[in-house]
């Protein structure tokens, strides 16, 4: 088999048995691989009532058919499971390099199922597949683990993906770390793997991914690196990777602030948490497998309250989640939680959004301190925000409470939270401020993992790519992120393509963010070419977003039998009702655009209006039959 | 021969930020300008003369026009959806000259 390894494995560790199957055609064939193979599975394993801490509920772990091969920044990891946080679709995807070293061992995807009697881990060497004791990693933190099991194996170069005390302890939100600083971070994947009593996986593989068409597979690779070097920005993304997104929401009137009561910062402010306060304590750029961006890099702070930290630098989402959400603006500080989140294995942006939630709930008096266990929970306060970290990711007193999330603290707190929860399906949202992007406002409301940027990543929006907009979406203005106008039908599209890309296992910050607003770049069809030389199987760009779009239609047909409506595709109500308080659209109300967004994106993706649920016809259309039998049921009666 | 009159044109003070890199030409990250007229035309030829390297952001086309890849906001909006280098400034407006980078 080419571009595949074309070997699923069956684990089950309450029966302590490990089955090897061969992929089925109509899996790679219609859901390409990695997120879209593992979307299906989901599907196909756990019925809608099945809890998701389940004995017998799936985790997936998946790769794609370019990961590890020489398309760039090829080496991503996808794991699915139903969400603890949410009970809906759960899933997360990270970089580094286990993605690439799981092929290596010959696998394409571990589908694992059970609950072991005590502590344990997978162990992979090549053909070699063990269920191991774990009860000497089980407490410690991921990097502590990770350096016992290269202490145990022999072997420094053993790629990990681990959980942390904070998902052995109950939050709902456990991260599974893949080699100490990269997170598959949202929704609680984590958590499933403690509710079985698996620290993690470390894998070895020696073996090569066969290429159809090696030479074919060159020509493209090159030109896809002139296209991601062409863009004129490719340098800084180099030097700061997602650091630069705070200089641009800080621009465009969105940078949250205090759980977005406030947007943006005062300058002096803003410094002490911009790229330049970044310099002081970057060391060296870092790269994950095969990636000619190499956006990370090491840093160590040399001085302060926190001075002797390292690790790779952390993205905007910790700048958002421990910096400006908080009222905290400390560059080290920030270095500091990231690391800590690593380690303990705890989503940092779940976190951030419950903590200023709590923070908010506090200055309003709805929090009073009894019930923060005698925590004063003051914006910015670094021994607060610490106090309550440590709490949470060991679920004490009032730590157990921030550990569920979002979701559940605004029910706790009442009525008066709904209007400042930033909960959507059951997540705390993204960090934009939606009031001054609609198109991002639109892509954390439909996410079929609540609250989310990554799963449609419309990065047209702020781009400046009139040209890209016009022929993709028919009018330049869907470029425009003031203007309504064609975002129902492009965020769509980039659900789609993004669907494609954590299915192929290529990075999104390389292949949308750079790649495709570079001019010319003319990603699906290369993306296409390059999967053909891969596997064999032709395919172009209008096969590939078929494949997404089948996809993400059975993402959200999970959602559907999981009893999702359309009501819970709406932002919470302090981005739909209360008027921007800065920012390019300041003093306005979001709700009218944002249901007219909405309307143009069911039609667009063939939904239902009132329900939401997908029709039948476009079920059909995509050879989703057997789902369109589903949910008929669901649907109102005289609906098709 | 009757009197000639010299018209200056006013005064208008914005507030300025240089983001991405950009700063590092300025020398600046943010100031308070002020400039004779009231376009951004008018206000970029003379931060050009007071930073003469910010020429780099620029090329000539019909006019003085951003570099592919510059950005410039004006009050969070991005000049290609107003009046480009003909967007009218008024005092106190925020003027960002960055570089497009759109993220969630
Ligand atoms: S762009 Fe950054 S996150 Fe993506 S693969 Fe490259 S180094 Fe990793």
């Amino acid at each position: 088999m080419f571009g595949r390894m074309g070997t699923m494995v069956y684990i089950d560790l309450t029966e302590r048995r490990v089955k090897k199957e061969p992929l089925p055609n109509y899996l790679y064939e219609d859901y390409l691989g990695g997120a879209g193979v593992n979307a299906r599975l989901l599907y196909e394993n756990i019925p809608p009532e099945m809890d998701s801490l389940d004995p017998s509920a799936v985790v997936i772990l998946g790769v794609g058919p370019l990961v590890g091969t020489i398309v760039p920044s090829s080496g991503r990891i996808e794991i699915t499971a139903k969400s603890p946080v949410t009970g809906i679709f759960g899933d997360s995807n990270a970089g580094g390099d286990f993605g690439p070293e799981l092929k290596f061992a010959g696998y394409d995807h571990l589908v694992i199922r059970g609950k072991a009697k005590e502590p344990v881990y997978l162990w992979i060497d090549n053909d070699q597949i063990e269920i191991r004791d774990a009860r000497p990693l089980w407490g410690k933190s991921t990097w502590e683990a990770d350096e016992l099991l290269k202490k145990i194996h022999g072997d420094r170069e053993l790629k990990t993906a681990l959980i942390g005390p904070a998902a052995e302890n109950g939050i709902l939100y456990g991260t599974v770390i893949i080699n100490r600083y990269r997170a598959c971070g949202k929704t609680g994947m984590g958590t499933v793997f403690a509710s079985k009593n698996l620290k993690g996986i470390a894998v070895t593989g020696s073996k090569d991914v066969k290429i159809n068409d090696p030479e074919a597979s060159e020509e493209i690779v090159e030109k896809m690196m002139k296209a991601i070097k062409s863009h004129p920005g490719f340098e800084r993304f180099a030097a700061y990777g997602t650091m630069l997104i705070q200089h641009s929401y800080q621009a465009h009137g969105k940078l949250p602030v205090k759980n977005r009561q406030e947007i943006g910062l005062p300058e002096d402010l803003f410094a002490r948490l911009s790229t330049q306060a970044f310099d002081k304590v970057k060391v060296r750029d870092l790269a994950c497998f095969n990636c000619p961006v190499h956006c990370s890099s090491w840093h160590e702070v040399t001085e302060g309250r926190y001075q002797g930290q390292k690790g790779e630098k952390p993205e905007f989402v910790a700048v958002a989640a421990f910096g400006t959400n908080l009222g905290n603006y400390d560059m080290n500080s920030v270095c500091f939680f990231q690391n800590l989140s690593n380690q303990y294995g705890i989503d940092m942006m779940e976190f951030g959004n419950t903590l200023g939630l709590a923070m908010e709930a506090y200055q309003r008096g709805l929090l009073k301190k009894e019930e923060t266990d005698g925590i004063a929970l003051e914006w910015g306060d670094q021994d607060a925000i610490e106090t309550m970290f440590f709490k949470t990711v060991r679920s004490e007193g009032s730590g157990k409470v921030l550990g569920e999330g979002v979701h559940r603290l605004t029910k706790r707190l009442g009525k008066e939270a709904e209007g400042f929860t930033t909960d959507v399906k059951g997540y705390g949202h993204s960090w934009g401020d939606c009031r001054s992007s609609l198109l991002w406002g639109l892509a954390y409301g439909t996410a079929s993992r609540g609250g989310d940027h990554l799963k449609s990543f419309p990065a047209i929006d702020e781009s400046g790519r009139k040209d890209l907009a016009l022929q993709l979406f028919g009018t330049e203005l869907a470029a425009n992120p003031q203007s309504e106008e064609a975002k129902g039908k492009a965020n769509a599209w980039f659900e789609n393509y993004s669907a494609v890309l954590d299915s192929l296992g290529l990075c999104k910050f390389a292949f949308t963010w750079i790649g495709l607003m570079a001019a010319d770049s003319k990603f699906p069809d290369l993306i296409a070419e390059a999967l053909t030389a891969a596997t064999g199987t032709p395919y172009d760009g209008k096969r590939l977003l078929q494949c997404g779009e089948r996809i993400y239609n059975v993402e959200k047909a999970f959602n559907v039998r999981c009893g999702l409506k359309r009501k819970d595709d709406y932002l919470p109500l302090r981005m739909l009702d209360t008027p921007a308080p800065a920012g390019p659209r300041k003093g306005e109300i979001l709700r009218p655009i944002y249901e007219k967004m909405l309307n143009e994106y069911y039609e667009a993706r063939g939904w239902d209006q009132e329900t939401s649920i997908p029709t039948s016809q476009k079920l059909k259309e995509l050879g989703l039959e057997d789902v369109d039998q589903d949910l008929a049921p669901l649907r109102k009666p005289g609906k098709a | 021969m009757g009197a000639c009159y010299l018209v200056i044109p006013e005064m208008t003070s914005v507030n300025i930020k240089f983001y991405m890199g950009i700063e590092s030409i300025t020398g600046s990250g943010h100031e308070t300008f002020s400039f004779q007229g009231n376009t951004l035309g008018e206000l970029v030829s003379q931060l050009i003369g007071r930073y003469p390297s910010l020429k780099t952001c620029f090329e000539e086309r019909d006019g003085l026009e951003p570099a592919p890849g510059i950005s410039i906001l004006v009050n969070s909006r991005e000049i290609m959806w107003l009046e480009k280098m003909a967007t009218r400034l008024s005092g106190g407006d925020e003027i960002v000259f960055l570089r497009f980078v759109s993220g969630g």
